[in-house]
């Protein structure tokens, strides 16, 4: 199965189970939970189901494209269910039995892993999906999400892409990976982002320019706030997305101290648990449209 | 019919946290035998069973009624019941009221040749129907768990969500709500060898029809039985050895319902790594064991446990495989960045590495900790030179990228690259010793500098923590103090230290900043490291009257107030013990009710009967020998002393008025008490054993 065909099953997939299909976002991200889609839908009483493709970025992962195993780019499948349905788990494993992924020839695992983000103020309870093994996916029923308490709960599934079309493909090394294939015409992963990996990382690890990066930080901390002053909410979230990835770089420059580091981390804590609990008294100010009864 | 059957409970979750299964299984079943009890039914014993997605527990010979209650009480006698016309008087009135009937309702009866008023009344037990889904609520509710959750968009707070439960008692199914499902008497299989549902129509059959039709093996011993069967198997056929270590066991027994032992392999080239790197990504980080030759040396090979019995395992052998070579890639090619540099070239970048916000950098610390760790290294005969070496380096490896990658394995990496470094050996292994002890039932450090280091680190955070943050409270324990404490202790009891835990703290909090006020925590410390000695205690099952009359004495040598529980626990043993006990009372109670008595002498003229003469010369020969032995550290042997007072300390009491009408006799046998007081109090205070 190539990559492009798992996110394809995936989304048809999920599509049939009542999820509004998305896009990635166009921001830099550490993780598809900074999407609007599952950090701000999560807030609040609205029901809400979403999948999504999202690109993920972790700068200090990063591996000059010389690592088969990791990448500081790389991409997520979410699925986000709010309620979370009593049948969510079963729905997972059937998704991968789609995939030709047999729960009776692999061990199939849910392995204790709770959650936190602490830059987001938010945790759950759950499990990382292992298969013979490896870790696949995320599984999290959400408990609080920017400071609030998540209520009613939302499920948030995760799949690692590369890693089950590592599995599917059976092989050793994502730029390996089969991306598409027509004929005899093959795009790999690495075709499309090896060189990806080796700019990006040269640029995290040794170019990054740290003294603009630092002033970027506080102009995004400055503008969220200001943002949020005027109700503005969706624009100041997205400074609390500059802000985090900042961060991550200024992280894999080696920039910050173990110290400052846990003060940037609280930083964009506030940052994030401000922009929930405005965006969750604009949307009461609204009549939580989406929980009314059609 | 018969009178009672089996109590079949189980509750179907989503895959549960493996650590605390079983003492969450234990500790639901406790609960569920307590409140049975107190609602009157009778059972004969009560079975918890687990696996990853249900807890359960089989309640045997559980009653279906609880038994009928009968009532009987009796009245005020007739003749106070009536008046003279008849009439029933305001006492049988109330009688009757509290007995929530009226007069006429009741019947006489006759007690000791006198006829009262009589109330009886059989009270019907109530059903086990009836009863037991409260009971099972209400254990659901009382199980200490540390964090429940929510899921969906319902109220009810679990450890996972829930997905069904059973309920049966013999043949029946008792109808219950229990945590938002309706109880019925449908189980279900292993989630993907039998996801249908199984009916069961005894309670007996739970076991066994789980096992036949249901793929799962509910007895968590027996399935940690069947791992260590398979294990051995496979031991014989790679001609290696598994050492199964019992909490990883018990782990990977709560992460399975059909456990299916098989083995992997790689590439031999990584045996190269330093062992502790293999073991450690093998056990903490992929729940495998590893195999060892007849040398104790690493194979290539490691044992697994999966949940599946797969007529081919080999995609999951081969799959297992290829998660454990990128670990072992990573943590070789983080070996050599590392090696790079030398542990003692990192010193300064300690400098870049947070101890706490209030108390500095980790450099800071170490050079605080040197000073302490001298001082102690001279008390216990440490090598100074090994010890402040030790000192500068015993950190460094926090900044190595194997530590930052694999944060169980500092200390041990720190060992490993001062070996590489040429460091002595003894400095190497003081780095990775101490450490310990890290947790309930580790070793302590082995060398006398390992010692040294460990004492002195806790000692100083300690001071620190305290100072920056306070006394820790409730049972939160971020930095780690309870732990330090019982270290502390461990170490100081068990190597029998004569050390001074107060002169340690204080000198360690003046090598702290003057404004954080460290010296004023000292106290504080004492007391909460003292605390400890209950837990500690406890484990080694001296009760708590012990060491609460220990304690009472004040001291802050550890080593001191050891022997003097151990001694008076032996004491308490015997028959004199009951007596000094008693005594020990009542002069408390005594002295409690005067006031000043300290700085009273005994008057020698003063004393007027025999058995107060006779306790007064006993003591004045008993005192310094008593002392003596005390300041030894010989407290059976004064033990021993004090308890020939037994027969004159009884006989004073029962002879001799201590609350004389006369002044001076009265303060003159106060002060007789109290100095007896005093010489108890060199060893423990009596009054407080049970």
């Amino acid at each position: 199965m190539t990559f492009q065909k798992l996110i394809e099953v995936l989304q048809n997939y999920w599509s049939k189970h009542d999820c509004v299909i998305l896009q990635s976002y166009d921001m830099p991200m550490g993780a598809a939970t900074f999407h609007p889609a599952t950090f701000l839908r999560a807030i609040g009483p609205e029901p809400w189901n979403a999948a999504y493709v999202q690109s993920c970025r972790r700068p200090s992962d990063g591996r000059f494209g010389e690592n088969p195993n990791r990448l500081q780019h790389y991409f997520q499948f979410q699925v986000v269910m709010k309620p979370s349905p009593q049948n969510i788990q079963n729905m997972f494993l059937d998704s991968l039995k789609l995939l030709k992924i047999h729960p009776r020839k692999n061990d199939i695992r849910f392995v204790e892993d709770n959650w936190e983000s602490p830059t987001l103020g938010a945790w759950g309870l759950g499990w990382e999906v292992q298969l013979n093994g490896m870790e696949i996916s995320q599984f999290t029923y959400f408990q609080q999400i920017g400071g609030l308490d998540a209520n009613p709960v939302t499920g948030e599934l995760t799949y690692g892409l590369e890693r089950i079309a590592m599995f599917l493909q059976d092989t050793d090394d994502i730029y390996n990976l089969v991306w598409s294939k027509k004929g005899k015409q093959v795009v790999t992963y690495g075709d499309v982002y090896h060189q990806n990996e080796v700019d990006q990382s040269a640029y995290n690890f040794e170019h990054a320019n740290t003294e603009i990066l630092f002033q970027r930080f506080e102009e995004s901390e400055s503008e969220c706030k200001k943002l949020l002053e005027t109700e503005i909410i969706m624009p100041a979230y997205e400074h609390v997305l500059y802000a985090s990835h900042i961060f991550n770089i200024l992280d894999a420059r080696n920039a910050l101290s173990v110290t400052e580091r846990q003060s940037y981390i609280l930083r964009i804590r506030d940052l994030a648990q401000n922009v929930a609990s405005s965006y969750f008294l604009k949307r009461k100010a609204l009549g939580f449209p989406m929980a009314k009864t059609k | 019919m018969n009178e009672s059957a089996n109590l079949l409970f189980e509750v179907g979750t989503e895959e549960l946290p493996p650590k605390t299964l079983f003492s969450n299984s234990q500790a639901l079943s406790e609960i569920i035998a307590q409140n049975i009890s107190m609602h009157d039914l009778t059972f004969e014993g009560i079975t918890p069973y687990c696996t990853p997605r249900r807890l359960a527990f089989v309640v045997r010979d559980l009653s279906f009624q609880q038994k009928d209650q009968s009532i009987q009480k009796k009245g005020p006698s007739l003749d106070i019941s009536y008046d003279q016309e008849g009439q029933p008087t305001k006492a049988a009135i109330g009688f009757a009221k509290s007995c929530g009937t009226s007069v006429e309702h009741l019947s006489t009866r006759e007690y000791d040749g006198i006829n009262c008023l009589f109330y009886s009344k059989v009270e019907k037990g109530k059903s086990a129907t009836m009863l037991i889904p409260k009971v099972i609520e209400q254990s659901l509710k009382d199980l200490p768990v540390t964090r429940r959750m929510r899921w969906g968009d319902n109220k009810i707070e679990f450890l996972r969500p829930v997905h069904w439960v059973l309920l049966l008692h013999g043949k029946n199914v008792i109808k219950a709500n229990i945590l938002g499902v309706d109880s019925s008497n449908l189980s279900f299989g292993h989630r993907f060898h039998a996801p249908k549902k199984i009916v069961l129509k005894n309670a007996d059959d739970y076991i066994n029809l789980l096992e036949k039709k249901g793929k799962v093996i509910v007895s968590f011993e027996k399935r940690k039985q069947l791992i260590i069967d398979q294990t051995k198997k496979l031991e014989k056929e790679l001609d290696g050895m598994v050492e199964l270590q019992p909490e990883l066991l018990d782990e990977i027994t709560s992460m399975v319902e059909w456990p299916r032992c098989l083995v992997g392999k790689f590439d031999k080239k990584f045996l190269q790594l330093p062992e502790e790197v293999l073991t450690y990504t093998m056990q903490d980080k992929q729940k495998y064991f590893p195999v060892k030759k007849d040398d104790k040396s690493l194979m290539s090979f490691f044992i697994f446990v999966s949940n599946i019995d797969a007529r081919n395992p080999s995609s999951i052998v081969s799959g297992n495989e290829r998660v454990i070579k990128p670990r072992f890639n990573d943590a070789e090619f983080f070996l050599l960045q590392d090696q790079k540099t030398t542990l003692a070239s990192r010193y300064d970048s300690l400098q870049g590495l947070s101890f706490h916000r209030k108390l500095g950098n980790v450099q800071n610390k170490s050079k605080r900790v040197a000073s302490v760790a001298k001082l102690i290294a001279n008390e216990i005969g440490a090598d100074e030179k090994i010890v402040m070496r030790a000192c500068e380096l015993y950190k460094c490896d926090l900044l190595t990228e194997m530590v930052s990658e694999f944060p169980g394995l500092q200390g041990i990496m720190g060992s490993y690259y001062a070996l590489q470094d040429g460091e002595n050996e003894s400095v190497a292994t003081a780095i990775r010793e101490h450490y310990l002890p890290k947790q309930a039932g580790d070793g302590l450090p082995s060398t006398l500098p390992g010692k040294s280091l460990a004492l002195a680190e806790r000692i100083d955070s300690l001071v620190g923590i305290f100072s920056a943050e306070g006394q820790p409270s409730g049972i939160r324990d971020p930095f780690g103090l309870r732990r330090a404490s019982i270290g502390l202790l461990r170490i100081i009891i068990e190597c029998e230290y004569d050390l001074d835990l107060k002169k340690l703290l204080s000198f360690s909090a003046s090598l702290y900043p003057k404004n954080l006020k460290p010296e004023k925590s000292c106290q504080d410390i004492i007391n909460y490291v003292l605390e400890r000695l209950r837990f500690y205690y406890s484990e080694l099952e001296i009760s708590k009257d012990v060491i609460d009359a220990v304690l009472v004495c004040q001291s802050s040598n550890l080593l001191e107030i050891d022997r003097k529980i151990r001694a008076v626990s032996d004491f308490k043993k015997l028959k004199e013990s009951v007596s000094l006990a008693a005594a020990g009372k009542r002069i408390r109670n005594i002295l409690k009710t005067v006031e000043t008595h300290a700085s009273i002498k005994i008057d020698e003229s003063l004393l007027a009967e025999k058995q107060e003469k006779d306790l007064f010369n006993l003591l004045k020969g008993l005192e310094p020998e008593v002392n003596t032995l005390s300041s030894k550290g010989k407290y059976p042997e004064a033990l021993q002393k004090l308890s020939t007072l037994k027969i004159p300390v009884d006989a004073f009491f029962d002879n001799v008025m201590v609350m004389d009408k006369d002044e001076e006799l009265r303060r003159n046998r106060i002060a007789l008490l109290h100095k007896l007081n005093e010489l108890f109090l060199e060893i423990a205070d009596f009054s407080k054993l049970q």
